[in-house]
């Protein structure tokens, strides 16, 4: 103890001070610690609580996308079938064609048959060498005719297999002529007395155009369908004084091409212009429409890169304009 | 050999400290298996000290040797307990400039048979810091339900009293040292400090080898 008194009393007096303040700052640090941690122990188990709550709504959300989208894929490939639907009598008709021809220049071909057996018999070679010609060249049509009746039913399958996607391509011109005539025969086949002007301003030097033809064929369908049935809609109301109108164009501008589908038909009422591409929205009677066509469309246009929009006069016209980029 | 009643308590708290963290070593958690291999380097460092000292050579090699080590092996206790790269990048930077520094410090200022009391020093700063940082992470994640039962609460409060009371002890040591009969009372108060300190990292392991435990149980 002695040896402590050698120590100058003025160091151990600051040794003591610092060293007791030292203490106290650490003991009051300890004391804050263990405060603060109960305290923020309350909102990191109140955060927990929420964040598991958050999980499982996430969870919830998740399944309900899930189901939603399952439900978005079925009413999309209902709407395709809807849309194959319109078409069937179109395809029908369009198919009865070649179909006539191929079974006329078969008959024609076994009654030249015969003939030519007969002139066989009767040992005329002259005349059996030119009723085979004859043969020869009919069954060239009835091979022409039946490889336009095959296409026909390529172009109906493509409409319906599940796109995969891929652009390619297309000659635009050629598939909007191709849905007019398609959508015409089958409005013609629902209402035989409908007798609509068709006209046609297609450009020429477009060009083909990088797209998904059954998309875009699908959505040309929906406009076209659209557009003959407002025309029959206003024949029946206003008789035989009336003219229905559909007029398809197409036009290049700057980098896009322009598809202009236009009707005389009844036009669209401003009060239901803004809903007109709201999905499920129709003014079709029940059973009708799916109110699903526009709406597909609008995204079909979307995933192009291109847009969809209208001019309308209500009684007078309504005109759809579909852009997409070259 | 051990005479006094300060040393005997120091020396049975540290066989019996390196005797639990054996016991205790594959119960425990990474950051505590760090713990129970300091205390039992401590020991053996210690006992190589003592060695020195009963045949009058100077023991401060070992403390050269003993306290980069010592501080590796906290860089290692910490960055378990951070769990976190930035971290571990700062840790390893600090041991490595600890080394760096207790080099230079044995070449030109404090020789080999000295202690280094001015690496001791910054040591402690460092882990004062690291103490502090490691209270203001569980402060942000308070996932114990009653941290006062952890390990790492008592681990980390050991080292920050600790720590903080070395840099004054070092501080006073040099006005101390200077003096022609330094009284041991001083030294014996250090053997109490050093023997508390162990005491609590032994109860630290212990509280978390008993936590992994119940966890295990719990499944």
């Amino acid at each position: 103890m002695n040896n402590l008194l050698q120590i100058n009393p003025g160091d151990v007096a600051v040794s003591l001070f610092t060293g007791l303040t030292v203490l106290i700052l650490l003991v009051g640090f300890i004391m804050y610690f263990l405060f603060s941690y109960r305290h923020k122990q309350k909102d990191y188990k109140l955060l927990q609580s929420q964040k598991e709550e958050i999980d499982s709504q996430k969870i919830l959300l998740e399944k309900a996308l899930d189901e939603l989208k399952a439900t978005q894929s079925q009413l999309i490939y209902r709407e395709k079938m809807a849309s194959l639907g319109d078409l069937t009598a179109g395809i029908a008709h369009e198919i009865q064609n070649p179909l006539n021809f191929v079974n006329n220049f078969s008959d024609v071909n076994a009654e030249l048959i015969e003939e030519l057996q007969e002139e066989l018999n009767a040992g005329d070679i002259t005349e059996a060498l030119a009723i085979s010609n004859d043969i020869k060249e009919n069954e060239q049509k009835i091979n022409l005719h039946g490889k336009r009746a095959d296409a026909i039913v390529k172009g109906m399958l493509q409409h319906s297999r599940t796109t995969t996607g891929q652009k390619e391509p297309t000659d635009i011109n050629a598939l909007a002529d191709e849905y007019l005539k398609l959508s015409y025969r089958a409005y013609c086949t629902k209402d035989k007395s409908l007798n609509a002007t068709l006209l046609t301003d297609f450009e020429e030097g477009i060009g083909k155009v990088n797209l998904i033809p059954q998309e875009i064929g699908r959505l040309l369908l929906n406009l076209l369908n659209n557009a003959f049935y407002t025309v029959i809609e206003k024949k029946r109301l206003n008789g035989d004084a009336y003219e229905p109108t559909v007029t398809v164009s197409t036009k290049k501008v700057n980098n896009h091409v322009r598809i202009l589908i236009r009707d005389n038909g009844m036009g669209v009422p401003q009060k239901i212009s803004d809903k007109l591409f709201q999905p499920f929205f129709t003014t079709k009677p029940t059973g009708q429409g799916t109110g699903l066509g526009l709406s597909l469309g609008y995204d079909i246009a979307k995933v192009h890169g291109g847009t969809i929009s209208f001019n309308t006069e209500e009684g007078v016209y309504t005109e759809f304009i579909v852009e997409l980029p070259l | 050999m051990f005479t006094d009643i300060y040393s005997i308590f120091y020396y049975s708290v540290l066989i019996v400290a390196a005797a639990i963290s054996l016991l205790k070593f594959r119960k425990v958690e990474k950051s505590f298996k760090w713990v129970c291999l300091l205390l039992v380097l401590t020991l053996i460092s210690e006992l190589i000290a003592k060695y020195f000292s009963i045949h009058r050579q100077p023991n401060g090699i070992v403390y050269v040797i003993f306290t980069p080590v010592e501080y590796f092996m906290y860089t290692m206790i910490y960055q378990a307990f951070f769990d976190d790269k930035k971290w571990t990048r700062i840790l390893g930077m600090s041991a490595a400039g600890l080394l760096v520094l207790e080099v230079v410090n044995t070449v030109f200022i404090q020789p080999v048979n000295e202690s280094p009391t001015n690496i001791i020093n910054i040591e402690s700063v460092l882990l004062v810091i690291l103490s502090l940082k490691l209270f203001i992470s569980l402060r942000e994640k308070p996932v114990y339900e009653n941290v006062m039962g952890e390990g790492v609460f008592w681990f980390n409060t050991a080292v920050l009293f600790y720590y903080a009371f070395d840099i004054l002890f070092w501080g006073f040591h040099n006005v101390v040292f200077r003096l022609p009969n330094p009284p041991a009372i001083i030294y014996s108060g250090l053997l109490l400090f050093n023997g508390i300190l162990y005491l609590t990292y032994t109860a630290a392991v212990v509280l978390n080898a008993n936590a992994v435990k119940k966890l295990v149980q719990a499944g």
